[in-house]
């Protein structure tokens, strides 16, 4: 005796079927293959595979690159989490606001953040290097800290006052944070890992510091392939077990998040408002104000903001056509990859295998692709937007799976059965019932999912169409340009990426409020 | 057996190693009212599932009369949309993003009834469960108790022939559940729609029901005209739910 759960009718399972495998192939040609083909050097060279594990030296470029990530998180996780507390749980002045303009550090590339404060404070060295990343990653724990708080609900949050008092209130909203923050812990460390950029701009003068993904790139460059493949093994792994725990944390994490409930309100902090209002003032104000306001520093006139405009005029184009395409290629492809992590029984293992490229240092992400789509049959996509597109795509998809698949675990399921008895067709079902209810989370993952294809420079740094994005044009002219010509295309880029998020808050509140 | 109505035969289903339905059978006439009590976990929701296809059973048939909606063996299956059933649970499942009005336009639409017909048909179904002044509000600005109302004048547009109703009144208190559940048995009369009534409350079960049957581990242990059903309990839970154990 078998039985079948909601057995759907045969169009039905057709269209399904038909999006979630062109779905699926999306995602393996823009990330699975390219990951794979090269990889495929482990087995052409695999004496310089192995013997590049056994030098100490990439160990101790990994360990140190291990270290600052260590470094960074044991500061960004606190802070993020007393960050997202606060603007959540606590009755300050303006926390919407606050909030509202957080993620704005996450979105720009980690560099923009090195120039501004070497700019401000003629800082580099480690510290300088922890610093940026500090500044760069808290908004992504905050924001994961966050959207777990706003799940708290106000019968609990009372109850816990009733027993303990606010300290209890606050530790107990803290324990619920800890699992979303380490989550958002796991995506900063494999940023952080791909990033070869802050390091080699902050110990440019002076002891230079050289870590894991530059370490890596210095072997692409000498042509090494199969060491390259080698020394990225480490790295694949650490990302992939950090991944795999994070993204079965989420779904663990999800299953409570349908539970209605009222919100709790926010929590009276009396005396301790006013620093805490200062505390998280500062912390928006180091990750958003301070860097447009050195850029603008050291750019020094109007004139040369305007000649580095007119200059990247293009790349801006470029970027934004570049982003906005690949975000809405994200969000076509994770609606019915987020269908099909409903129907899974772990699903966790599908997120990772999307997570794939992401894990992988961006640098042998980009090698795979030149690796598949350098022939000349793909001449038009190798040479055009095209492997842009597939780059950013590749890159971002799992975020943008991660918010549509939160989003789509939220939906009620009881509201498609009801459509369905009422006589609703799949069809039916589609437009009436499922685009109008998950409208509001797909348009708020699209806006993230573009946010963050902005910031993107270590994968397209290998592609030779990529050298037409802003973020490569900025890294480039680090070297050539003066450097308020460089501050000038920095803060360039900087508006570039907040004038969209500020669009988008404007016109998507809500949208990017039920992520 | 009952040209017209709903005939679920020895019907199982299993979870896994959990057996949810064991060879089940029953019968419900057009108009006739049938409640369903039981323990949590006896496969009372399970079992209305089934009869709405929903839920496809590994073993047994549902039939509507001379149509064929389940029968494993042959393996034929009729989607729940073309059954013509109406459902309400404990959470009204309505739809946020539209109105009470356009609920009933949205069904009535999909039943196929004719365009020029359909704003009136939806104005009377409002009507009938007295939700006519809050006809363009949207579901978060209804009440529970209104909630529910829409959710059964739903469940009834465009001729739904069988109703099922799978603890709809649970969340509501105790004055609203008593005069929602008449109106539920009025309108479901008046639309001479079969009824399977879930509820965890054998009172409001032997008050408004035709027929009661009582389902435990899967399986029917008692089943009668609720005065028959009270006054001879057959097994210890309908004992121990009607205060008699």
């Amino acid at each position: 005796m078998k039985n079948v759960s909601a057995p759907a009718g045969g169009l039905e399972r057709a269209l399904v079927g038909v999006a979630i495998a062109a779905a699926l192939l999306g995602a393996f040609v823009a990330g699975v293959w390219p990951v794979l083909l090269a990889f495929s050097d482990l087995l052409r060279d695999p004496g310089r595979a192995i013997g590049v594990l056994l030098e100490g030296l990439l160990w101790r470029r990994f360990g140190l690159s291990i270290g600052i990530a260590g470094a960074t998180l044991a500061i960004a996780l606190p802070l993020g989490l007393l960050q997202g507390w606060l603007l959540t749980r606590a009755d300050l002045p303006l926390r919407r606001l606050m909030l509202a303009i957080t993620p704005l550090p996450l979105f720009l590339p980690p560099l923009v953040h090195a120039l501004s404060w070497f700019g401000m404070l003629r800082l580099s060295g480690l510290p300088a290097i922890v610093l940026v990343y500090v500044i760069s990653f808290t908004p992504l724990i905050t924001l994961a800290a966050a959207i777990a708080l706003r799940q708290v609900g106000r019968e609990h949050s009372e109850t816990m006052r009733l027993i303990g008092g606010r300290r209890l209130v606050f530790l107990d909203d803290l324990r619920q944070a800890l699992p979303a923050g380490l989550i958002g812990s796991a995506f900063a460390l494999v940023f952080l890992l791909s990033d070869f950029a802050v390091a080699d701009f902050l110990t440019s003068v002076g002891a230079k510091v050289t870590v894991y993904a530059d370490a890596l790139y210095t072997l692409h460059m000498v042509g090494r392939s199969g060491a390259v493949a080698g020394a990225t093994l480490p790295g694949v792994a650490l990302c992939l077990v950090a991944l795999a725990i994070a993204l079965r944390a989420r779904r663990r994490l999800g299953a409570a998040v349908g539970a209605r409930h009222q919100a709790a309100a926010p929590l009276s902090l009396g005396a301790w408002r006013a620093p805490a209002f200062l505390f998280a003032l500062t912390i928006v104000f180091a990750g958003t104000v301070l860097p447009f306001g050195a850029l603008a520093w050291k750019t020094g006139s109007f004139g040369v903001l305007h000649e580095q405009f007119v200059i990247a005029r293009p790349r801006i184009g470029f970027t934004l056509l570049a982003g906005a395409l690949a975000a809405t290629i994200m969000t076509a492809l994770s609606a019915p990859l987020a269908a099909l992590t409903l129907r899974l029984r772990r699903p966790w293992l599908l997120d990772l295998l999307i997570a794939l490229p992401l894990a992988t240092p961006a640098l042998f992400y980009g090698v795979g692709l030149i690796r598949a789509w350098n022939r000349p049959a793909f001449d038009a996509i190798y040479v055009g937007v095209g492997v842009v597109l597939i780059a950013m795509v590749g890159r971002y998809l799992p975020i943008t799976l991660l918010l549509t698949s939160g989003a789509a675990e939220r939906l009620d399921r009881g509201a498609f059965d009801a459509a369905r008895l009422a006589g609703a067709g799949p069809l039916a079902r589609l437009w009436r019932i499922a685009i109008p209810l998950t409208m509001t989370p797909v348009i708020g993952a699209w806006c993230v999912s573009f946010c963050f294809t902005l910031r993107e420079l270590d994968t397209l740094i290998m592609l030779r169409a990529g050298q037409s994005s802003l973020t490569f044009h900025l890294y480039s002219n680090i070297v050539f340009a003066r450097s308020d010509e460089t501050a000038a295309l920095a803060l360039i880029l900087s508006l570039t990426t907040a004038a969209p998020l500020i669009l988008f808050l404007l016109l998507f509140r809500r949208s990017l409020r039920s992520l | 057996m009952p040209d017209a109505g709903l005939r679920i035969e020895s019907i199982g289903v299993r979870y896994g190693a959990v057996t949810a339905l064991d060879r089940v059978s029953l019968t419900a006439a057009p108009g006739e009212h049938i409640a369903i009590i039981g323990p949590s976990g006896s496969g009372k929701s399970t079992l209305l599932r089934c009869a709405a296809g929903l839920v496809r059973p590994g073993a047994g048939a549902v039939r509507w009369g001379d149509e064929v909606w389940s029968e494993s063996g042959a393996g034929r299956f009729v989607q729940p949309e073309r059954r013509k059933i109406g459902m309400i649970t404990q959470s009204p499942a309505l739809w946020p993003h539209l109105s009470a009005r356009k609920h009933m336009l949205a069904v009535l639409r999909w039943r196929g009834v004719r365009r020029e017909a359909r704003s009136a048909e939806a104005d009377r179904l409002l009507e009938i469960v007295g939700i006519t002044a809050r006809a363009d509000h949207r579901p978060a600005q209804l009440s529970g108790g209104e909630a529910q109302r829409l959710a059964l004048a739903r469940a009834l547009a465009g001729g739904s022939r069988l109703l099922l109703l799978d603890e709809p009144l649970g969340q509501l208190d105790a004055p609203l559940r008593r005069s929602l559940a008449a109106t539920l048995r009025d309108v479901a009369k008046r639309m001479n729609a079969a009824t399977l009534h879930v509820t965890h409350d054998p009172a409001e079960a032997l008050r408004i029901a035709d027929r009661v049957v009582a389902l435990v581990d899967g399986r029917i242990v008692q089943e009668g005209a609720p005065d028959h059903f009270a006054e001879n309990p057959e097994s210890s839970f309908v004992r121990s739910a009607l205060g008699n154990g």
